[in-house]
């Protein structure tokens, strides 16, 4: 068995997921083949890398998978390694399974059932938990903390943390059938306030508060048993903008491979322009056959540092996430059937 | 089986099983194989991994690994899969990805870094560190460059004392500051 770079499975709260450390990635902790109530729903999540500009224009840095601009790999630590900036190399992890943490949470009278699977990885001075929640919902809640050290030389400078979620859904896995659509609530006009609009093609999509704008993965075969397509939503909270270093909130592209189009050569310039520019470029064919559709989804915080108090010593982990959520998928609340 | 999996994954079987040292060294040379002339002898196989092809629920899964392997002196990155029988699947040109620095290249790096008297001090100081990041590459992205950060542990904790990027190709020293100086001025 190696060191790192295996799958490893896990059950729980009516799933069944694997999870793997790569060994030549530098992107952390990987979700594969997640199944819930014995249907497939994820072939493959991620959250490869994270563009993090400060005030002042410099630095830049990509952090994860082909760091860059300054940036650095997620390197594993031991799941007890102190929330620091971590010098001492007997706290890093030698196998996968020192890194990662499996919790089987039971329901409780208010959160349902969940399975966890969290890791913690050092990436310079900052530190990164990314953690991924499966629920009894049916619910995926794919999770990112910072926490460590603030900037050695820039303490007081504040900055964004731009993390990016590379999410391959396949639903009921009926690839390559699905289609993505996106939500807007555009007015309270019943019925047809609220639009379901099929994206036609690759490309960047921006969120819009407004209009409580969420994306899905809806399959053009796979149906419940009420004969409704079977879908899962993206919900994406919104606590920091678009800049001219992240410039985009999900982009949805295509499968073409497991090794190619994971986050590398993206950030050349020390932004995300890649992503729209060589990644989500080409035809959709919603109306025809589907797509084995892959999306990009970035989770932000701005983080102004309590330089002289709290966070002096050590960031306070401090976790940021968004939702995949089932619409459809289910016959009746937490099971799953149909096609 | 657990209840909870899919027949998808349920077919994965064994296919998904670690993979071992003789699977390993066999990818690896047929990796080697494939590229053949197209590599220098300046070149680096970073991990093999367990590769598995999407593949739809008729078809039965096959076992196949990804080989990364790095040029130092032509200065290309590929990715090579093959399958268990060491055939071919696929070969795709990653230059300009820069897989994450093993602990040899960053010896490497500090070798040829510390030949310079100023950072061969920085790693003698007393609860000295070095840890690697990845530079600025944006006009020869397929350089492999190595970061490397010196710091060094006192009561405080620890801080950063200078920052130096070694071109692991040219085997040359190409920048140096002392950010610990940078950081007082501020």
């Amino acid at each position: 068995m190696a060191a790192f770079g295996d799958v490893h499975n896990v059950t729980g709260a009516g799933w069944s997921v694997y999870w793997k450390i790569p060994i030549a990635s530098g992107g952390g902790l990987e979700i594969w083949w997640a199944d819930f109530q014995g249907h497939r729903v994820m072939w493959r999540g991620s959250q490869p890398f994270a563009l993090v500009p400060y005030h002042g224009g410099s630095p830049t840095y990509k952090d994860g998978f082909d760091a860059r601009c300054g940036g650095a790999a997620f390197t594993a630590l031991k799941h007890t390694a102190p929330n620091a900036w971590v010098t001492d190399m007997t706290q890093f992890a030698t196998v996968d399974t020192d890194a990662v943490v499996v919790q089987n949470e039971p329901a409780d009278d208010f959160d349902p059932a969940r399975l966890i699977v969290s890791a913690k990885f050092q990436c310079g001075w900052y530190q990164y938990v990314h953690s991924w929640e499966f629920d009894s919902d049916g619910v995926i809640t794919p999770r990112v903390s910072m926490g460590g050290h603030l900037h050695p030389t820039k303490p007081d400078v504040a900055h964004v943390h731009h993390m990016y979620f590379r999410i391959d859904l396949d639903i009921d896995g009926q690839f390559p059938h699905d289609v993505f659509e996106q939500f807007d609530h555009n007015s309270f006009a019943q019925p047809g306030g609220d639009q379901w609009t099929v994206i036609g093609s690759q490309g960047k999509l921006l969120h819009d508060t407004d209009k409580a704008r969420k994306w899905r993965v809806r399959s053009s075969v796979a149906k419940n048993d009420a004969g409704e397509f079977k879908s899962y939503e993206v919900d994406i909270p919104r606590m920091a903008g678009r800049d001219q270093y992240s410039t985009g909130d999900t982009w949805v592209t295509i499968y073409r491979g497991d090794g190619f189009q994971q986050g590398e050569n993206v950030g050349a310039a020390c932004t995300d322009k890649e992503l729209e520019s060589s990644y989500a470029v080409g035809p959709l064919h919603p109306g025809t056959t589907g797509d084995d559709i892959v999306f990009w989804a970035v989770v932000r915080h701005h983080h102004e540092p309590r330089f002289k108090g709290e966070e002096a010593f050590h960031l306070p982990y401090h976790f940021e996430e968004f939702s995949i959520v089932p619409r459809t998928f289910l016959n009746t609340h937490g099971a799953a059937g149909g096609g | 089986m657990p209840s909870e999996m899919s027949r998808l994954t349920l077919a994965l079987g064994d296919a998904i099983r670690p993979i071992t040292e003789r699977e390993e060294r066999a990818a690896t040379d047929a990796a080697l194989t494939v590229l053949g002339n197209e590599l220098s002898q300046r070149r680096r196989v970073y991990g093999v991994e367990l590769r598995i092809p999407k593949t739809g629920p008729s078809a039965n899964p096959h076992r196949c690994f990804s080989v990364v392997i790095g040029d130092y002196e032509k200065r290309r990155t590929w990715e090579v899969v093959v399958d268990s029988a060491g055939k071919l699947v696929s070969r795709t040109d990653l230059t300009g990805f820069q897989p994450p620095f093993v602990s040899d290249e960053v010896a490497e790096a500090r070798k040829i870094a510390e030949t310079q008297p100023i950072i061969a001090s920085l790693a003698k100081a007393p609860g000295g560190f070095v840890q690697a990041f990845g530079p600025h590459a944006e006009d020869a992205p397929e350089r492999r460059l190595v970061g490397l950060r010196y710091g060094a542990v006192d009561s405080a904790g620890p801080r950063a004392l200078a920052e130096v990027e070694v071109d692991l190709a040219r085997q040359k020293l190409i920048r140096f500051e002392d950010i610990e100086a940078v950081g007082r001025g501020n």
